[in-house]
C-alpha cells in the first residue's frame, strides 16, 4: 500500500471534499486518482450529498464499490459536488455551491453528478463515479463533453448509496474516453448479496469498435418537439457517421416517451419522500431542539436542513402516494412504466441499440432555468432508460454553439457491453 | 406497539378515571333518551391483532443478533438495522421459513406473491422514518385456528399472517411522570415480528385470553417463538359491543355503536383485563344515552386500565407501497417442503390414547410445550395420576409462585410421585 499526496485547483467548484493524500495499491486502477459522488458512502469521509441535512455525518463503512475501487488498488482522492440528494439537472441544488462547467464557467456542468463530470472534464482525475437516477450520469457528460455511462440496473451494487429513488438508480463510471468506462465497469460490476436488486452479471469485456450489420434504432420521438435543431443535427451527424462504418438505421417509435416523465417524475418523488424522512435530527445533522415537542422538533429540522428542490420533491412524493391518490398517481406510473418497458422490449425486438440525443439543448447558463418544470422537461430524453433498468451511455459527438453535444446509445437489458462497444466504435470515427 | 405513531402522554398524566371516563352511571330516572338499560341481547364482538417476535438467531434484514435482552443499547446494530444513509435489508430466509410455519399450522393459504412495503411515519425510536413490512400481499392469508371457547369448541377464523420488522425502543429518562430526556435503542430495530389478524369472531374477553394461549402453545410447539422473552407478544385489540347477531348481519366496518381499538397490551393476562375493562367501560357509555364512535386507547397495565389517546392518530396516513430495495416473495413451493411438527390439539389427542389423562388433563396439560415435555419425562407407569399431580397440584404451586415450570426438574418430581 502506498499512497499518492494530490493537490488541485479545484477552480470549478468540482468537489466537496478532497483528500490530500489517498491511499493505492496494487491492481487494475493501481496509481489511478477517482473521485467519488458525495452520495456514495465512504468510511471515515463526510459524505454529505450536498444537503445541510447531513452535515457532520461520517460513514462507519464503505458503498460495495468504494470497497470495489479500494480493492483494485484506485486512490479515492475526494467527494465531489451535486445536485442535493441528486436532485436536479445542473448541480445548482447543492448546500456547497454550484458547479462551473469547464467547457465554460458561465454555463452549468449539469447534474445531478455535475462533481464528477467537471472533475473528469477539466483533467483534475481520470475517472470519477457517478450515480444516475433520471440521467445524473449522462447529462453532465454530456453538458461536459465526456463519456458516461448508465449500468443496466441491477448490474453494480447499490450498497452504501444514499437513496434518492431506489427502483430507478446505478452506480456508474464517467471518464474522458470510453476504454475508461470499460475499465472501470470491469471492476464496479458483479453480484452483491448485501444489495437484493444484484444481479450476478460480471463485466470482461474490452470494446469492440466494429459496429458493421449493426441494426441502430431512432425513435421518432427523441427528435420532437423540444429538442434544440442544433444539437438534434450534431447527432444525426454522428448517427451518420455509424452507418458509414456499416450499422444500418431504422427509424421507429416509442409512444409510451408521453408518460415517461409524469411516471418518472411520480415514481422518483414518492421513493424519495420515504427515503428521506430518516433525517429528522435524531441521528443525523445538527440535533433536533429537545425543548420543542418532537413532531415541532422534526419539522424545523427538515425545514432548515433541505433545499428548496429536495422540499419540493418531499411534498409531491408525499402527495401522490396520499390515501386516495395512490391508485390516481402512484399506481399509474407503475402503468406507464411497464409501457415504457414493452415499449423498449418491443424495439429491441428489431434493432440493437438504440441511439439519440442525450440532452435536448446544450449546457444552459447559471439561473437560466428558474421554473421548475420546465427544468424536469429537459430530462424527457435520459429518464426513459432508467424506467426500463436498460444500459445508457453518453459519449460526446461534437459541438453546438461550441458546447458539447452528448450521443446516447441504449441497449437492452444487461448489453451493457453493446452500447460500450457502439461508442467505442463512434470515438474511434470520430478521431477523438 | 409498531403501530405507535401518535404520541401518547407519558404515564400518570391522565386525570383520574373511572370505566367511563366522566362519571359514574346515572341514576334511572335522568337516563337521557337512546340509553341501553338492558344487554341480555347483545353481545361482545372482539377481533385481535398480534405481534410475535419470532425467535431467530439474527435480525430479519441483517446479520445482528437478536439476543439482545442483557446487553447495553445499541450494541447490536449495524449500518442495516440503524437505517443508517445507504444501507440495504436483505431477507432472512429463516424468518420467513418460521412464518411460512405458522401461516401452515394456522391452516393459511400461503400467497404465490406477497411483497414488503413501507409504512411510513415518522417517530423517534423509527429509524429510516419507514417500517418495512406487509401490507396489500402479505404472506399468508384465511386460515384458522380451532380454541375452547364460552359454548365449546369454535373456529377462530384467521385473516392474515404477514412479516414485518420491529423498530426501536425508547427510553425515558428523568422520572416516569414527566421524563427530561429520551434515548433510543436500536437493539431490537429489526427483530422480525409476526403480525397475526382474527377476524372479529371472539364472544368475550376470556375467549380472547383463551386464543392467545392456544396461539402462544401453537408458536411455541413449531419453535418459532419464546413467550418467556420479555417484549416477545404485544397485543392490539379491537372491541366493541354490537346488539346480538348485528355483526353476521352488517358485517365488518359498519359498527353503529362505535368501538374502540386498545393498543399495546403486552400480556396475556392484560389482554383479559384490558377487555374486561372496555366492556364495562362501552356499557357505561351506551347507558348514558352516548355514542362510542372510534377510538384508539392504550391500556395502562399498572392500573388496569385504557385511556383514550387524544392524539391525531386516527388521520394518519401510511402512505404504503412496495419496498423498491427487496424482489417480492415466491415460497408456495418451499412452504409445501416444510413439514409441521406434532401441534397441540394432535398431542392432546395422543395424551387421551396413550396415557389415558382425563379431557381436562389432556387440554392443560398440551396447552404449554413445557408443560407437555415435562409430563411426557415424568408420566411413568402411573400416568392419569401423575397427570392430576402436574396438572392440578404442580400448576396450581407454580401459578401460585408465579414460577415457570422449567425451575422444576423432572427427576426430582419423578422421585417424589414414585416414593
Amino acid at each position: 500500500m502506498a499512497t499518492i499526496s494530490f493537490s488541485l485547483d479545484d477552480r470549478y467548484n468540482a468537489f466537496i471534499t478532497t483528500l490530500a493524500e489517498a491511499d493505492t495499491g496494487p491492481g487494475p486502477l493501481s496509481g489511478i486518482p477517482i473521485a467519488v459522488k458525495d452520495n456514495i458512502s465512504t468510511r471515515g469521509i463526510p459524505t454529505t450529498c450536498a444537503s445541510r441535512i447531513l452535515e457532520g455525518y461520517v460513514p462507519p463503512y464503505d458503498a460495495h464499490v468504494v470497497t470495489l475501487l479500494k480493492n483494485a488498488g484506485a486512490a479515492i482522492v475526494g467527494k465531489t459536488n451535486m445536485d442535493e440528494f441528486g436532485m436536479g439537472t445542473t448541480t445548482e441544488n447543492s448546500a456547497f455551491g454550484p458547479t462551473k462547467n469547464p467547457a465554460d464557467p458561465t454555463r452549468v456542468p449539469g447534474g445531478s453528478s455535475g462533481g464528477s463530470a467537471a472533475a473528469v472534464a477539466s483533467g483534475m482525475v481520470r475517472m470519477a463515479l457517478g450515480t444516475d437516477t433520471g440521467g445524473s450520469i449522462r447529462c453532465p457528460a454530456a453538458f461536459c463533453g465526456i463519456v458516461g455511462h448508465k449500468p443496466t440496473y441491477g448490474r453494480v451494487s447499490r450498497y452504501g448509496l444514499v437513496a434518492y429513488a431506489n427502483s430507478l438508480e446505478q452506480i456508474g463510471p464517467m471518464a474522458r474516453s470510453v476504454a475508461d468506462i470499460s475499465l472501470l465497469m470491469k471492476v464496479l460490476a458483479g453480484h452483491d448479496p448485501r444489495d437484493s436488486t444484484s444481479v450476478n452479471c460480471p463485466y470482461s469485456h474490452i470494446p469492440d469498435p466494429d459496429v458493421s450489420g449493426l441494426k441502430i434504432g431512432v425513435p421518432e420521438e427523441f427528435f420532437g418537439e423540444g429538442v434544440d435543431p442544433r444539437v438534434a443535427s450534431v447527432v444525426w451527424d454522428a448517427i451518420s457517421l455509424l452507418e458509414r462504418k456499416g450499422a444500418a438505421l431504422i427509424t421507429c417509435r416509442m409512444p409510451s416517451m408521453a408518460y415517461a416523465l409524469a411516471a418518472y417524475y411520480v415514481t422518483c418523488t414518492s421513493e424519495a419522500g420515504s427515503n428521506l424522512a430518516r433525517f429528522d435530527g435524531v441521528r443525523y445533522g445538527p440535533p433536533a431542539d429537545t425543548k420543542l415537542p418532537w413532531h415541532e422538533a422534526f419539522q424545523q429540522r427538515r425545514r432548515d436542513g433541505f433545499g428548496t428542490e429536495v422540499k419540493r420533491r418531499i411534498m409531491l412524493g408525499t402527495f401522490v402516494l396520499s390515501s386516495g391518490y395512490y391508485g390516481k398517481y402512484y399506481a399509474k406510473a407503475q402503468v406507464a412504466r411497464r409501457q415504457v418497458r414493452e415499449d423498449f422490449e418491443r424495439l429491441f425486438s428489431t434493432v440493437d441499440v438504440i441511439a439519440g440525443p442525450t440532452m435536448p439543448t446544450v449546457a444552459f447558463r447559471f439561473g437560466e432555468k428558474t421554473d421548475p418544470l420546465s427544468m424536469y422537461l429537459s430530462d424527457i430524453l435520459t429518464v426513459p432508460a432508467n424506467l426500463a433498468g436498460i444500459p445508457a451511455i453518453s459519449v460526446p459527438c461534437g459541438t453546438s454553439e461550441g458546447l458539447p453535444v452528448g450521443l446516447q446509445i441504449m441497449g437492452p437489458q444487461f448489453a451493457d457491453e453493446r452500447v460500450i462497444d457502439v461508442a467505442a466504435a463512434f470515438e474511434q470515427g470520430s478521431g477523438r | 406497539m409498531t403501530d405507535n405513531a401518535g404520541i401518547s402522554r407519558p404515564a400518570g398524566q391522565e386525570s383520574r378515571q373511572w370505566p367511563g371516563e366522566e362519571a359514574p352511571p346515572l341514576p334511572q330516572e335522568i337516563r337521557p333518551a337512546g340509553a341501553i338499560t338492558d344487554f341480555s341481547d347483545d353481545e361482545v364482538i372482539i377481533g385481535l391483532e398480534i405481534h410475535c417476535q419470532l425467535d431467530t438467531k439474527t435480525k430479519l434484514f441483517c446479520g445482528c443478533s437478536t439476543d439482545y435482552r442483557d446487553d447495553s443499547p445499541n450494541t447490536h446494530t449495524c449500518p442495516v438495522c440503524l437505517g443508517l444513509p445507504g444501507s440495504l435489508p436483505r431477507v432472512n430466509k429463516k424468518a420467513i421459513e418460521y412464518a411460512l410455519r405458522v401461516g401452515k399450522a394456522l391452516n393459511c393459504t400461503i400467497s404465490g406473491e406477497s411483497e414488503f412495503a413501507r409504512k411510513n411515519y415518522f417517530y423517534p425510536d423509527l429509524n429510516k422514518g419507514f417500517q418495512i413490512t406487509q401490507y396489500d400481499k402479505p404472506l399468508a392469508v384465511q386460515g384458522s385456528l380451532d380454541i375452547e371457547g364460552e359454548d365449546g369448541e369454535k373456529r377462530v377464523r384467521i385473516t392474515r399472517v404477514h412479516v414485518e420488522e420491529d423498530p426501536g425502543r425508547l427510553v425515558h429518562k428523568g422520572g416516569a411522570d414527566r421524563p427530561k430526556y429520551t434515548l433510543v435503542d436500536y437493539n431490537r430495530a429489526g427483530i422480525p415480528l409476526i403480525e397475526i389478524v382474527t377476524e372479529p369472531d371472539l364472544r368475550s374477553p376470556k375467549e380472547a385470553r383463551r386464543f392467545l394461549n392456544k396461539l402462544r402453545a401453537t408458536l411455541e410447539y413449531l419453535g418459532v417463538f419464546d413467550s418467556e422473552k420479555e417484549g416477545s407478544l404485544r397485543v392490539d385489540a379491537n372491541i366493541s359491543i354490537q346488539p346480538r347477531g348485528w355483526f353476521e348481519r352488517e358485517g365488518k366496518g359498519k359498527a353503529d355503536r362505535g368501538r374502540a381499538e386498545v393498543k399495546n397490551i403486552s400480556s396475556y393476562k392484560g389482554v383479559e383485563k384490558a377487555l374486561t375493562f372496555e366492556v364495562t367501560r362501552q356499557k357505561n357509555v351506551l347507558r348514558r344515552g352516548q355514542r362510542l364512535g372510534t377510538e384508539t386507547r392504550h391500556f395502562v397495565e399498572t392500573r388496569g386500565v385504557t385511556t383514550s389517546s387524544r392524539s391525531k392518530e386516527m388521520e394518519q396516513d401510511y402512505r404504503y407501497f412496495p419496498e423498491p430495495d427487496l424482489r417480492p416473495l415466491r415460497v408456495c413451493s418451499w412452504a409445501e417442503e416444510i413439514v409441521l411438527p406434532e401441534l397441540p390439539d394432535a398431542r392432546r389427542a395422543r395424551f387421551l390414547t396413550q396415557y389415558g389423562c382425563s379431557p381436562n388433563h389432556a387440554r392443560t396439560l398440551t396447552g404449554d410445550l413445557r408443560v407437555a415435555e415435562f409430563y411426557e419425562q415424568v408420566a411413568g407407569t402411573e400416568p392419569v395420576l401423575t397427570a392430576t399431580w402436574v396438572a392440578d397440584t404442580l400448576l396450581g404451586e407454580l401459578n401460585y409462585r408465579d414460577m415457570v415450570i422449567s425451575r422444576v426438574s423432572p427427576n426430582w418430581f419423578r422421585e417424589l410421585s414414585c416414593s
